[in-house]
């Protein structure tokens, strides 16, 4: 019978419509439709999160090494810290003076480049064999990894990744568009221990293990995940660039600091600064304890109406490039996606917004109406932005309050 | 009022002078026309307000009278396309008798009134007179122009049963059945006891008949009667009080064999099926052998087959959708249907293409009462109008046509941006459909239309890291024409051509598609009737498609494969060309009685895939074995066959897929029987298994890319049951179970797990009551087993998306919760006049509010798993509809 072509959209929309997407979204917009379960929100970290990949540079060039670092934060010691200043447990037992934060575990599985049906799964049994070779536990430097190793194994974070020359050769898969090559990088970030995992098939070969007791450690304490790079035969792909990250419409300088004293004078729009020491983001990192800086003072919001505060992005014009790989036959090359996700605590209007779409251009509307938590702590409130594009570019913001009573 | 003045004869035509006063003093006729043989008299009359009854005149006066006159010559046009006409001319005569001036009131075209006026000029009359006086006059004269017919045989006959509609058919006595030609009615009886009648002794011809019993809503239709044979049929008259919907609506389950066993729901059941929005279609979803499918999705599962494998057709016009988004109305509405044949397997060999099942949607005549009809509804989604009728101006012409809007985006977009949310939605649908036809001698049926339908959407959504703006463009339209005619006595021929317009439209951040094909059909279906026992189908059934193609999509991940993120952030694969697909096919299918009570079906189909380069060949068999007769009667039934599935197009594009893909194939088997258990109820038991092999899906190759492959099969057996209560004149309802297991093998060393709309246990419960003063109310219940799914064991962070991708447990190792929904309906129905009545619904769908928490959702990690529930909400949908 009659029976017309199928285009490629059709299984998307399939799918789409077999999960009444379309629908589902007006009805549960119209507030009609059952709730989901309540999990915890993804914008808070409870445990240890990875809040970002960066990648130096955001894309792959045949032949050249990209450098990968690691935006994590272990939300632990900060909830624990609430939780005990709103008398809903003890306080914690405060670290001997002088002795450095634990930090966190972070290894790197590399080498995968254009593995079968170009998806991360397609690494696995490389990864295995890595596992297979790796020493249990894990060494914490770079020092004690075999030279054999080199390539495909690393720890801290930071990692080289080396796109090999001939990643685009016999990759011409249709004559309209361009070709690309792919290479996956794996990881882990471990409040403890790693050790391999060489009977993990799907995923990354390592767990994560408590540093006293040994006991294997759950999602709270232990990420696993990769890092995708496509190379193009093109322009490599630049990471947005953010000229300011103004609170209530002004920036606020950079000073660092002893006591709330070196702060007096300093006022970021109408929110007076005190001194703090910033909780680092990534302390395997962290050669240095964080110096203290002035940073915007606010009080704590223990039952609303509460001020908020816009924390808005400033973007170099240039963050939105072209996207030559999405070029249509004949046509010209369409602009970046590009959008931003909000991490951190207290009170957020949104937790992601589009900054830049195809078809809606720019969006001005994606700055973060940001209100305090609901009690003060002495460590300093962190709030991230994630700025990324399509093509795996990123920018990272970051804003720390002081809150207190 | 008129009489006929004058017939003369005019070579082998013959042409009726009539001349009906109408003149401002006087209206009598100057003469009595002479009998002719073979001429009925004249039936219709020009308008003659204030004319007095033939014969009278005013006192004094006396009317003209023709003295001489000459025959107008018969149009040679005219008469060469059989055309006979009355031209009704407005003459001036003076006090000498002469025409001074005439000219035509009632124009007929094809040079009737040419010729009428020329006769006109040669006219002479005895003048009128008043006391004696003549007097000028102004008259209104007719000239009627017939031809000549061949003297009659009466010779032919008719007979036949008057019955009730109903499942039972009871016999219904005293009905009267009326014969008439030109408005004339020649034979008139009654009915017997046992509902039976017979009418002898008629000539040959085209003749209405009516049926009517005081109570019942009366039938017509037109009869051809061949000379020296008896016709025969059987009329169910519906009760007054019944008469809910004006269409009659045949869903018809698999056939075995074709033409001999179905089964039929009528529109009464089909409009008031809770929770279906009186959408004939989405009643097939409680039929045996139908799978649930996902809320507002809009897919056909049948059988445990994939819904692509499942064609849906409009009078043989292959359609791409039943459905307006997800689900919500059908893209033809039921008031237009006469009937859906349903299959949902081993159907006969006029089908191909496709291994699932087929629905054919057959649009109805319209009416033939010479008046017009329609009707008007709205609901909460949209808006429908509909009309049928005589075409003006024209004899035997009819037409129906209707149209329907949603109107949800008049009140949500407003509703979005109350609520100040960066959410913004557009959807729109409509459908149109427009026929006329006309049926002429010979059983001859001939339909000219248009349908078509348009759904676009667009969704904005800058709120959201994966959000942009979705649109979604689907638009479809068929130029159709129907014939139907009988080629010899015992051979007919039924012929669908097509042409139309598919475009699908589809753009959402980085990906894109754009598609339009012209889809041209062209099939013929030769019905032979070799001899009493055994009928021959035969036909070719040609599809050819102009398309275009543009789109960029990034390759797809075949079933069951890891989760590897969203595909819109993954590199695009591109892809711009026209091209043409040319499908052609032959069938032939023979329908023999063997013996008195078996009946065998064997066909043969071959298809020949051009993109492919593939010949398929489809024998299939289907067999029918009365075991017993009567009120009790037991059908036993079976069917075989092979059905093949050609690659989609995109799959075998060159550059972009696999140009020597081959067909799915389909082994389907059937086995059932059908017991009558009384005049009411009735019980189907069926089994059936379907073995598919070459399934095609995409996997990596041996140098890593992915690629389509004919590297899966699939395995789905199963049973199903309909106990039924046919409806009559209060209640109707039936009792539909399934129990199946459909599994897929994607690759030659993966394992066999389950379908994706695995459903162990489908059973739905369907139940209406009359409950007098035009109230009705409605329950349908339906519990079925929840889909397989696969599990989500923990998650894992990608850098592209900075969220976590599921790393799967075993592919389809869990099944979600069991789903379970009630829904209602109630209904108010007032007669408003004769003709006019206005009806009020109000559905509620899942009346119980119950939440199925059927459907798998985790926490942003993958670290918690919790469900939510797939049906809808409470939701109640009141609706307002007018028939005239």
């Amino acid at each position: 019978m009659a029976h017309p072509p199928r285009p490629p959209a059709e299984r998307f929309r399939a799918r789409a419509q077999r999960a009444g997407s379309v629908w589902l979204v007006l009805a549960q917009l119209l507030a009609c439709f059952p709730s989901s379960p309540d999990f915890p929100p993804a914008r808070q970290p409870r445990g240890v999160r990875v809040l970002a990949t960066v990648s130096e540079p955001a894309g792959g060039i045949p032949g050249a090494e990209l450098q990968l670092r690691l935006e994590a934060f272990d939300g632990a010691p900060l909830l624990a810290e609430a939780e005990a200043a709103a008398g809903l447990s003890e306080p914690a037992a405060e670290p001997p003076d002088g002795a450095e934060p634990v930090p966190l575990s972070i290894a790197w599985l590399g080498g995968c480049h254009n593995p079968s049906g170009d998806t991360q799964a397609g690494c696995y049994p490389l990864l295995g064999e890595i596992a297979r070779a790796l020493p249990d536990p894990l060494p914490s430097s770079g020092g004690a990894i075999p030279a054999e190793l080199a390539e495909y194994f690393g720890v801290g974070n930071g990692f080289s990744v080396r796109i090999p020359d001939d990643i685009l050769s016999g990759r011409q898969l249709m004559t309209a568009a361009l070709p690309f090559g792919v290479s996956f990088t794996f990881f882990a970030v471990c409040r403890g221990i790693l050790r391999p995992a060489p009977e993990v098939t799907n995923g990354v070969p390592l767990r994560c293990h408590d540093r006293q007791t040994d006991e294997p450690l759950g999602s709270e304490a232990f990420v696993p995940g990769f890092v995708t790079t496509y190379t193009y035969p093109a322009e490599a792909n630049r990471s947005p660039a953010l000229l300011a990250t103004p609170i209530d419409g002004a920036e606020l300088e950079q000073r660092l600091c002893e006591s709330d004293a070196d702060c007096a004078e300093l006022s970021v729009g109408t929110l007076p600064t005190a001194c703090a020491r910033p909780v680092s983001s990534t302390p395997a990192l962290a050669a240095e304890p964080v110096p203290q800086r002035c940073l915007p003072l606010v009080s704590a919001c223990p039952a609303p109406p509460c001020d908020s505060h816009e924390l808005a992005l400033q973007l170099t014009p240039s963050s939105v490039e072209k996207d030559p790989a999405a070029t249509p036959p004949g046509g010209v090359a369409p602009d970046e996606i590009l959008w931003v996700k909000y991490f951190g605590y207290g009170g957020f209007s949104r937790e992601e917004a589009l900054i830049n779409d195809r078809a809606t251009g720019l969006n001005p509307d994606y700055a973060l109406h940001w209100t305090p938590p609901a009690v003060a702590i002495d460590s300093p409130v962190p709030v991230w932005a994630i700025v990324q594009d399509n093509r795996g570019g990123t920018a990272v913001a970051r804003w720390d309050f002081v809150v207190r009573p | 009022m008129h009489r006929p003045l004058a017939r003369h004869r005019i070579g082998s035509w013959k042409a009726l002078v009539l001349l009906l006063v109408a003149g401002p003093t006087f209206a009598q006729p100057a003469a009595t026309p002479a009998p002719s043989a073979g001429a009925p008299p004249p039936a219709d009359a020009p308008p003659g307000g204030g004319t007095p009854p033939p014969g009278e005149a005013r006192a004094g006066v006396t009317p003209p009278e023709v003295l001489q006159q000459v025959p107008p010559e018969y149009p040679e046009t005219a008469r060469d396309a059989g055309l006979e006409a009355t031209v009704v001319l407005r003459l001036d005569i003076s006090r000498d008798g002469k025409v001074t001036h005439a000219e035509v009131v009632e124009p007929q075209g094809h040079g009737f009134d040419e010729a009428a006026l020329r006769a006109a000029e040669q006219l002479t009359f005895r003048p009128a007179q008043r006391d004696r006086q003549p007097i000028a006059v102004r008259i209104l004269f007719h000239y009627r122009f017939q031809l000549e017919k061949p003297p009659a045989v009466a010779n032919a006959s008719f007979a036949g049963k008057v019955v009730l509609r109903s499942g039972a058919e009871s016999p219904l006595g005293g009905a009267r059945v009326e014969l008439s030609q030109n408005g004339v009615v020649l034979q008139s009886v009654l009915s017997a006891a046992d509902g039976s009648f017979r009418v002898a002794a008629l000539p040959a011809g085209a003749y209405q008949v009516a049926i009517s019993l005081p109570g019942f809503r009366p039938l017509t239709e037109t009869l051809q009667l061949e000379a020296e044979h008896e016709a025969a049929a059987s009329y169910a008259l519906e009760p007054e009080a019944a008469t809910g919907a004006a269409i009659d609506v045949t869903v018809s389950g698999t056939r075995v064999p074709a033409d001999v066993s179905y089964r039929r729901v009528e529109a009464r059941e089909l409009a008031h099926i809770a929770g279906n929005r009186g959408d004939a279609l989405q009643a097939l979803e409680n039929l045996p052998g139908v799978a649930r499918p996902p809320t507002l999705s809009g897919l056909l599962i049948v059988h445990g087959t994939s819904p692509e494998s499942s064609q849906i057709f409009v009078d043989g016009t292959y359609v791409p959708s039943m459905y307006h988004f997800g689900g919500l109305s059908s893209v033809v509405p039921t008031e237009m249907l006469d009937h859906v044949d349903f299959f949902t397997g081993n159907y006969g060999v006029r089908y191909g293409r496709g291994t699932g099942g087929v629905v054919d949607i057959a649009i109805r005549r319209a009416r033939e009462d010479d008046t017009y009809h329609g009707l008007f509804q709205v609901d909460l989604l949209d808006a429908r109008a509909q009309l049928e009728g005589p075409v003006p101006a024209s004899d035997h012409w009819r037409f129906l046509a209707g149209v329907r809007r949603s109107h949800v985006d008049l009140w949500l977009i407003p509703l979005l941006d109350s609520q100040d949310t960066s959410f913004q939605a557009a959807p729109v649908y409509y459908d149109y459909q427009a026929f006329v036809e006309t049926t002429g001698g010979h059983d001859s049926y001939l339909r000219f239309g248009i349908f078509g339908s348009d759904d676009r959407l667009r969704l904005t959504n800058r709120g959201s890291a994966g959000g942009g703006q979705l649109d979604q463009v689907n638009t479809f339209w068929n130029l159709q024409l129907l014939h139907e005619t009988r080629l010899a006595p015992k051979v007919d021929s039924r012929t669908e051509v097509s042409i139309g317009y598919f475009r699908q439209n589809f753009s959402f951040a980085t990906v894109r598609s754009e598609f339009v094909a012209y889809p041209l059909v062209v099939r013929n279906e030769i019905t032979a009737k070799l001899t009493d026992h055994l009928e021959l189908h035969l036909g070719p059934d040609l599809l050819y498609a102009p398309l275009q193609s543009n789109f960029a999509f990034p390759s797809e991940s075949g079933p069951a494969t890891p989760d590897s993120g969203s595909f819109l952030l993954r590199p695009l694969r591109m892809f711009s060309d026209g091209s043409a697909y040319l499908r052609p096919a032959f069938f032939a299918e023979l329908r023999a009685d063997a013996f008195e009570r078996l009946h065998v079906v064997p066909g043969i189909r071959v298809d020949y895939t051009h993109d492919s380069g593939q010949v398929d060949v489809s024998p299939r068999v289907s067999v029918k074995y009365d075991l017993a007769l009567g009120p009790r009667k037991t059908v036993l039934k079976g069917a075989y066959g092979f059905f093949y599935e050609p690659p989609q197009v995109r799959q075998t594009l060159t550059g972009y897929g696999q140009p020597d893909l081959r067909s799915v194939r389909a082994l389907q088997a059937s086995l059932g029987v059908e017991q009558q258990l009384s005049e009411q109820i009735s019980l189907s038991v069926e089994g059936f298994h379907i073995d598919l092999d070459d399934l095609i899906t995409s996997r990596p190759n041996a140098e890593g890319r992915i690629e389509y492959q004919n590297i899966a099969e699939g395995n789905v057996i199963g049973g199903e049951l309909l106990l039924r209560y046919e409806a009559d004149e209060h209640f109707f309802g039936w009792l539909s179970y399934t129990l199946s297991r459909s599994t897929r093998r994607w690759g030659p060393s993966e394992p066999e797990i389950l379908f994706e709309f695995d459903q162990t246990h489908i059973l739905a419960a369907v139940a209406s009551y009359r409950l007098g003063r035009g109230w009705e109310v409605g329950g349908r219940l339906r519990a079925v087993s929840g889909n397989p799914i696969t599990p989500c064991v923990s998650g894992l962070y990608t850098s592209f998306e900075n969220a976590y991708v599921c790393v799967n447990g075993p592919f389809q190792s869990q099944r979600a919760a069991p789903f379970y929904e009630l829904d209602l309906r109630a209904e108010k129905r007032w007669q408003l006049s004769e003709q006019t009545t206005l009806t009020a619904y109000l559905e509620v769908i899942n009346a119980t509010a119950r939440e199925n928490d059927d459907i798998p959702v985790y926490s942003f990690d993958y670290s918690q798993q919790g469900y939510t529930s797939s049906n809808l909400p409470l939701l109640p949908n009141l609706g307002v509809r007018i028939d005239f």
